[in-house]
């Protein structure tokens, strides 16, 4: 048995990776998870064309915690970048080696024979030969290095296809998503979520709860949850738990956004960067400084489906189907609680609806872990309602970004950033702490969240520093005590910090009288940030004259300032209400596997984007989250989705670079510079909403 | 007693109670579960079904609304309509997560075929109902837009 699991992609034998015991098949091993991105099929693309097979003979073997090698999270955009890269190094190590068994086997050298499909040919002639026929040869015990040479980019014929996402269409049946797994026993649960994280369960008559169909109803602490023979039974029982339990120590309302909480909370700050000659202009308004405040508020991840795990506690062990981004990491917390050791836990990643970063999948496989434990031997099946998803996942910050700069001769001479946020990070395991809502409130021992954020230039702190070239000084000031439950969306701190410092970008090119790309250009040395910026500007008409209430604009980044660059146009009316017509991108991700994959990503990056920029904040009432329903988190939908183009700046003399979170960022300093111009007036506050620009016409009157 | 009712042209008897919500019915009694579960709310479209030809949330009606009615579910829709616009989905990549994508295939199967020539604007406008967040509504869109050029170049060849 190999240690699957215990190492990384890389340092591990070549069977953590592969499996040939399917004739016509190999078995791509994967911690990476699919989570709607696609990404399962890339990664089949690149082992694909490593071993000249055709993608359909790659299957995945994908975060299964007993089976496939750990990889981390499947998070930060960072798959392609690097378990992309292992995968193929450690196909091309696959391919040397069966070559070298088939050379021995048939007595001739590596360099007279080729393969195609899996079947050896000598001289062109088809051998007795196969992978298959020759993998009982191969040693698939020692360990991996990168000993092979992949192929030539020239030679690529699978890697930059548009191989179809023939798995849209299997999704479409059942039996697709975690929420349709059904186990012989299988009972169905759930916990009864607190009304605030502070509150305390003071009393409940669990008797009254019962019912038809009732199993159990399982009690720890402040943790209290039902377990029933079917859904309709649950569902009944848990309305009338909730009319009868009785909590303390809910706050009362305060009149205070997270926003005003963010602003008055203590922090600690962290210089991010100090360029000579940075010190920062104190903010005079001599005519040549300038400075704003922008910020966005708490914004939900908000997947289309309810978080869903199955749990099942036994004497032998316990297994668990999550859709969560690190199945590793979930294992681990789920024995600590528990408190079984690691390898009697096995977690199996099954499809969730989309999550772009983490929500409340870890806490769904969680809480069936925990009911099931009053189980025993019986499958327990949780699934969240959409109020607990509203109200009780792990949010996106809200971040406030302060920036004052000097302008000397149409050029920024000093540039003083001050970006202030709390955490970006909360998942499982993260600072030490379980992080997860059930333990929390079953037991103190687990109840403290980690109050620490990702390492600089990550979470609140990444994209603070802007790619252009001028003079910067950035500071980042850490909320740790924030009183929301927060961790990482899509991009995390990058679309604020992106938001701000596109907008101030055009604020300050209007001071200089300057064409807003020209004014970009002017301070971006980098040839591929040039030739995006440039290239959106061509295809979308940028300098065209736009008509009475409309506008366009430009925002551009390049995500964490080491991958994926992107620069995005707008088109924007303003009138009853703010209304994107049709954005524009042009990514840049290095060598592309998959383009109908990339543009997949960056056009959901920018449309998501446009939601959270027009219409998204968590309601809250002090520190109270108060949604029931969509009703009150409206999110973008199909009448107000604008046209769309992405063009994909395809290099392959670059590595590939994620592409899930870059458009993000750009496409809120796009959208907010493009309602700038089309109302005359800047709202640099999310959302965009029309009542905020009725508020600054007024105030600008 | 069961209920009885038809689903995807069968006439099958359910044995659970009449206010048991019809998506629960479809998914866990008769195995059903290309049918999603989004909101509970009629907000998200994920479970809309077709009850006598006519787009519903699966997740409000109750069984016993739906006794002596056709139902019609993302299982029973195999017609050359779905080829078509199975096929829109995949040449335009119409989806990520998919999930949202049963229901939006039911209400466009809907609207497709209940007009003669149908419309563009009538068919996004009747995508109001359902919610994506992956931001595959733009590709969505443009499946429908290449479901409509087939129809209608169909259409014209008959």
């Amino acid at each position: 048995m190999p240690e699957a699991g215990s190492n990384s992609g890389w340092n591990t034998p070549l069977t953590d990776r592969f499996d040939l015991s399917s004739p016509g098949l190999v078995a791509l091993k994967t911690g990476k998870v699919e989570l709607g991105q696609g990404i399962l099929l890339a990664l089949r693309q690149i082992a694909a064309e490593e071993l000249d097979l055709s993608v359909d003979a790659i299957v995945t073997v994908s975060g299964d915690t007993s089976a496939s090698p750990f990889e981390g999270g499947t998070v930060g955009s960072m798959s392609i970048e690097t378990s992309g890269r292992d995968v193929r190094d450690a196909a091309a190590v696959l391919r040397s080696e069966l070559f070298h068994a088939a050379a021995h086997k048939l007595g001739v050298s590596v360099s007279e024979i080729t393969a195609e499909g899996g079947q050896f040919f000598v001289a062109g002639s088809r051998s007795e030969e196969t992978f298959w026929s020759l993998a009982t040869e191969i040693d698939f015990d020692r360990p991996l290095a990168r000993s092979a040479v992949p192929k030539s980019q020239k030679l690529y014929k699978t890697v930059g296809a548009n191989v179809p996402q023939a798995h849209l269409l299997e999704r479409l049946g059942g039996g697709a998503f975690i929420h349709d797994l059904s186990f012989d026993g299988m009972l169905h649960g759930r916990v009864l979520r607190k009304p605030h994280p502070d509150a305390r369960l003071e009393s409940v008559d669990t008797d009254a709860i019962g019912g038809p169909g009732v199993v159990q109803v399982v009690r720890e602490c402040d943790f209290i949850g039902v377990v029933a023979e079917s859904e309709q039974a649950l569902a009944t029982s848990m309305a009338r738990l909730e009319r009868r339990c009785r909590w303390s120590g809910v706050p009362n309302d305060s009149p205070q956004t997270p926003l005003d909480i963010l602003a008055n909370a203590e922090v600690t700050e962290r210089v991010l960067r100090a360029d000579q000659g940075s010190s920062g202009p104190e903010p005079v308004e001599d005519g040549e400084t300038f400075s704003a405040v922008y910020s966005k508020p708490l914004i939900g991840h908000g997947s289309i489906g309810p978080s869903c795990g199955i749990a099942n506690v036994s004497d032998s062990g316990v297994e668990v189907w999550s859709h969560s981004q690190n199945v590793f990491a979930l294992r681990d917390q789920i024995a600590h609680v528990l408190g079984k050791p690691a390898q009697d836990v096995i977690v199996r990643h099954r499809l969730g609806a989309g999550c772009y970063g983490h929500n409340g999948a870890d806490d769904a496989a969680m809480d069936a872990a925990l009911l099931a434990r009053a189980m025993p031997g019986r499958p327990v099946r949780v699934q969240w309602t959409r109020k607990d998803e509203l109200r009780c996942e792990p949010l996106g910050s809200p971040m406030r970004i302060s920036i004052s700069a000097r302008l000397r001769e149409g050029r920024i001479a000093e540039w003083k950033l001050i970006t202030r946020s709390g955490t970006h990070m909360q998942r499982p395991g993260w600072g030490e702490q379980v992080n997860l809502l059930g333990p929390a409130a079953a037991n103190a021992e687990f109840a403290t969240a980690a109050r620490i954020d990702l390492p600089d230039h990550n979470g609140g702190s990444k994209n603070a520093v802007a790619l252009y070239d001028f003079p910067q000084h950035v500071t980042y000031e850490f909320a740790a005590d924030l009183p929301f439950r927060l961790s990482a969306l899509r991009s995390l701190g990058a679309f604020g910090n992106v938001f701000a410092i596109e907008n101030f970008m055009d604020e300050l090119a209007e001071l200089a009288g300057c064409d807003p790309v020209e004014f970009r250009l002017r301070h971006l040395a980098d040839p591929r940030a040039r030739r995006v910026v440039s290239r959106v500007a061509e295809i979308s008409d940028y300098s065209k004259p736009c008509e009475a209430g409309f506008g366009r604009g430009l925002g551009f980044a390049r995500f964490k300032n080491t991958g994926s660059y992107c620069a995005v146009v707008a088109l924007v009316s303003v009138d009853e209400t703010v209304e994107v017509q049709k954005l524009w991108a042009v990514v840049d991700a290095g060598l592309v596997i998959n383009p109908a994959g990339v543009i997949s990503q960056i056009e959901g990056g920018m449309l998501q984007a446009a939601s959270w920029v027009l219409k998204e904040a968590v309601p809250t009432e002090g520190t109270r989250l108060i949604a029931e329903s969509w009703k009150d988190y409206p999110i973008l939908t199909f009448a107000e989705t604008p046209e769309t183009k992405v063009e994909i700046i395809a290099d392959p003399d670059f590595p590939s670079s994620g592409v899930g979170e870059v458009s993000l960022g750009p496409t809120a300093g796009a959208i907010a510079n493009a309602v700038a111009n089309a109302f005359g007036v800047r709202v640099r506050e999310l959302p965009l909403t029309r009542e905020r620009l009725m508020k600054a016409a007024f105030e600008a009157e | 007693m069961g209920i009885k009712l038809t689903v995807n042209g069968t006439p099958v008897e359910v044995c659970v109670d009449g206010s048991t919500p019809l998506i629960l019915a479809l998914r866990n009694e008769l195995g059903l579960k290309g049918t999603r579960f989004g909101c509970g709310g009629e907000d998200c479209g994920a479970c809309i079904v077709l009850v006598d030809s006519e787009p519903r949330y699966s997740c409000t009606l109750q069984l016993h609304d739906v006794a002596r009615n056709r139902v019609t579910t993302i299982e029973g829709l195999n017609d050359s309509l779905a080829e078509v616009l199975r096929e829109a989905i995949l040449a335009e990549s119409a989806g990520q997560c998919g999930y949202c994508l049963s229901g939006i295939f039911v209400t466009l199967h809907h609207c497709l075929s209940t007009s003669a020539q149908p419309k563009y604007a009538e068919v996004a406008e009747a995508l109001g109902r359902h919610l994506c967040r992956c931001g595959a509504n733009a590709a969505i869109l443009r499946a429908v837009k290449r479901a409509l050029e087939r129809i209608q170049a169909g259409a014209s060849n008959a």
